[in-house]
């Protein structure tokens, strides 16, 4: 029987020492695992797991500019993924059905002994698609969470701003306008996008173009031919209430 | 009256005019069948022209009610004033002694317009006062009632931010992570592994109690925010340079526990740990006219390269403890700098 050439793994963590670590527990755990590569952020991870198609990836689950998930997207299939992580990772959860092979930082040197074993034994076979395990984790770390802030535009500067402070958003032509007590700002998110990432029970559309935050509204007021204006408590501004989406004011 | 006293409607008593109308119409039919058998006497017709005045005020404040709409109470008085001396003028020709020539002798016209005006008068801006008053006080009810929810909401906002807090206190990532890194160091370097150690003993040992008490210090603040930075900087493998600031002076200002530190780990995460030439973070603190001011600068990448939004707590909930504690005297700041990197700045007001 011909030997096997040499295993090839790249190791993809954004911390120095424990990927000097890892580095080093795999030298004493598996010999002949022939370290390709190390990578830093998700970015760098890609183009050494395209480039250098190793047989084996020890992926960080957080980490800059890529997640460790979306990277094993990538790679799902054509290659075996371990993965590396802190404790808290709610995306462990997905994995704990042992399809997906992880260990916990800081790593202990019997867990991944074992990891190492599976690892020769699946080596001989096909890495295994892991899409569906790695969906079930993206949606467990990345629950949808409502906008809490938004990076806005004012003059040169950037600027974060919680959404809390925002008065209202108004459509203009090119930008939404982001009205707080301190000024206007501006996003490039239009207001469609923007309703649905917003906490609907405080952000009312009340116009085509215009969302309110109803904590900042002092009055709503009617006049004699059916239009109504919302008035804010910090800010002179009227914002006219169209007729469709006046309903939920009078259900009050 | 307006739409912001809900429940409270002052001029309900005029809520009829249309009956009012109906009654204007039997009385004018009663009076003329008064005048076919007894003639045109004089209280008879004293009699329609005091109704006429009353009928005319309460008309002008039916007009304000069908209108439903915000309106000042001196208005709504000279509204009444106005309306019942124009019907106490319309009800002069049915005077019994009346000639056109009359109209322009001050003395008569004065005389046969203070009964019905008086009474007009009498009849509805008593009542109206009163209504006033009880209008005012049901408004100053409802402005208490709306600020005793805006307190609670508040104070459970506060009870939130600081569960959230609490539970993001030493987040265990950070923990476990500067484990891994220890357990590098003890193989590799013991002495600096030693100083790890040193540094996540004092940063657990200052954390802990952080949130018993509302208000902690700034030099306390900065300590803890100094062992999270030598600890970061250990791990991020000197990529990570820091320098606090505060001036001696301003050591023992009371500042609220953990903003600093979130503001830090912003830092560290969104500016300085995505950048491959790593940074360097500034703390500062400095007393302004409107309060103490304490800065956490970094020369990262900048606000334009992470995402342009996002559902992150640790900001929103520094903001909502600030507006919490302090209402809208503290404030927060985050914003690019022109020569990169962000600024983050908390101003809160002074303590005296």
């Amino acid at each position: 029987m011909a030997a096997m050439p040499a295993p090839t793994a790249v190791l993809i963590e954004d911390e120095p020492l424990p990927r000097a670590e890892l580095r080093q527990m795999l030298a004493t755990l598996w010999p002949e695992l022939h370290v390709v590569a190390e990578a830093v952020d998700g970015a760098s991870g890609l183009r050494a797991l395209t480039e250098l198609r190793p047989q084996v990836a020890f992926i960080d689950i957080r980490l800059p500019t890529m997640s460790g998930l979306d990277l094993a997207a990538h790679v799902s299939g054509r290659c075996h993924v371990v993965f590396v992580t802190a404790f808290d990772d709610a995306a462990v959860r997905a994995f704990d059905e042992g399809a997906v092979d992880y260990v916990l930082k800081p790593i202990a040197m019997p867990r991944l002994a074992k990891a190492v074993e599976r690892l020769k034994l699946r080596l001989h076979g096909a890495p295994a698609d892991l899409s569906p395990w790695l969906s079930r984790a993206a949606a467990a770390s990345d629950a949808p969470s409502p906008l809490r802030w938004l990076q806005t535009g004012h003059g040169q500067q950037l600027r974060l701003v919680t959404v809390t402070d925002v008065l209202y958003f108004q459509s203009d032509a090119k930008y939404t306008r982001v009205v707080t007590q301190e000024g206007e700002s501006h996003i490039r998110m239009p207001l469609k996008e923007l309703l649905a990432r917003l906490d609907a029970e405080q952000f009312w559309q009340i116009h085509r173009g215009c969302i309110v935050n109803i904590a900042h509204i002092a009055s709503v007021s009617r006049d004699i031919m059916g239009r109504m204006d919302v008035l804010l408590k910090a800010h002179p501004q009227r914002l006219p209430v169209s007729q469709a989406f006046q309903g939920r004011f009078k259900a009050m | 009256m307006t739409p912001d006293t809900p429940g409270f409607d002052p001029l309900s008593d005029y809520a009829d005019g249309r009956r009012m109308l109906w009654w204007t119409l039997v009385a004018a039919a009663l009076a003329g069948t008064a005048w076919a058998w007894t003639g045109w006497t004089g209280a008879l017709s004293l009699t329609v022209r005091l109704w006429l005045a009353y009928s005319g005020g309460h008309m002008a404040l039916w007009a304000f009610h069908r209108r439903g709409r915000a309106l000042s109470w001196p208005r709504l008085v000279a509204a009444v004033i106005g309306a019942t001396l124009m019907a106490s003028f319309a009800g002069l020709p049915l005077a019994p002694d009346f000639v056109v020539d009359r109209l322009s002798a001050l003395s008569w016209l004065v005389r046969r317009i203070a009964l019905p005006l008086g009474f007009g008068l009498g009849m509805h801006l008593p009542a109206l006062v009163l209504r006033v008053r009880e209008w005012r006080q049901h408004r100053q009810r409802i402005a208490m009632a709306q600020a005793e929810a805006t307190r609670s909401a508040l104070q459970r906002q506060v009870a939130q931010a600081e569960l959230r807090t609490l539970q993001a206190q030493v987040e265990p990532h950070f923990l476990y992570n500067t484990l891994a890194a220890v357990q590098s160091l003890v193989r590799r370097d013991a002495a600096r592994a030693d100083e790890m150690l040193d540094h996540l003993h004092e940063h657990l040992r200052q954390s802990l109690p952080a949130m018993r008490s509302e208000q902690s210090t700034l030099a306390r603040e900065a300590q803890l925010a100094r062992s999270y930075l030598s600890i970061m900087s250990i791990r991020m493998d000197d990529r990570l340079a820091f320098r606090i600031d505060v001036p001696d002076e301003l050591a023992h200002e009371p500042f609220p526990p953990m903003m600093l530190s979130t503001l830090v780990e912003n830092a560290i995460r969104h500016g300085i740990e995505p950048s491959a030439r790593g940074g360097t973070v500034t703390i500062a603190a400095q007393q302004l006219p409107q309060g103490l001011a304490v800065s956490v600068i970094d020369d990262g990448v900048g606000l334009g390269a992470s995402t342009t939004s996002g559902g992150g707590l640790g900001l929103s909930n520094v903001r909502e403890r600030l507006r919490a504690l302090f209402g809208e005297h503290a404030s927060l700041r985050v914003e690019s700098r022109e020569t990169g990197g962000v600024q983050a700045c908390i101003v809160v007001p002074a303590a005296h």
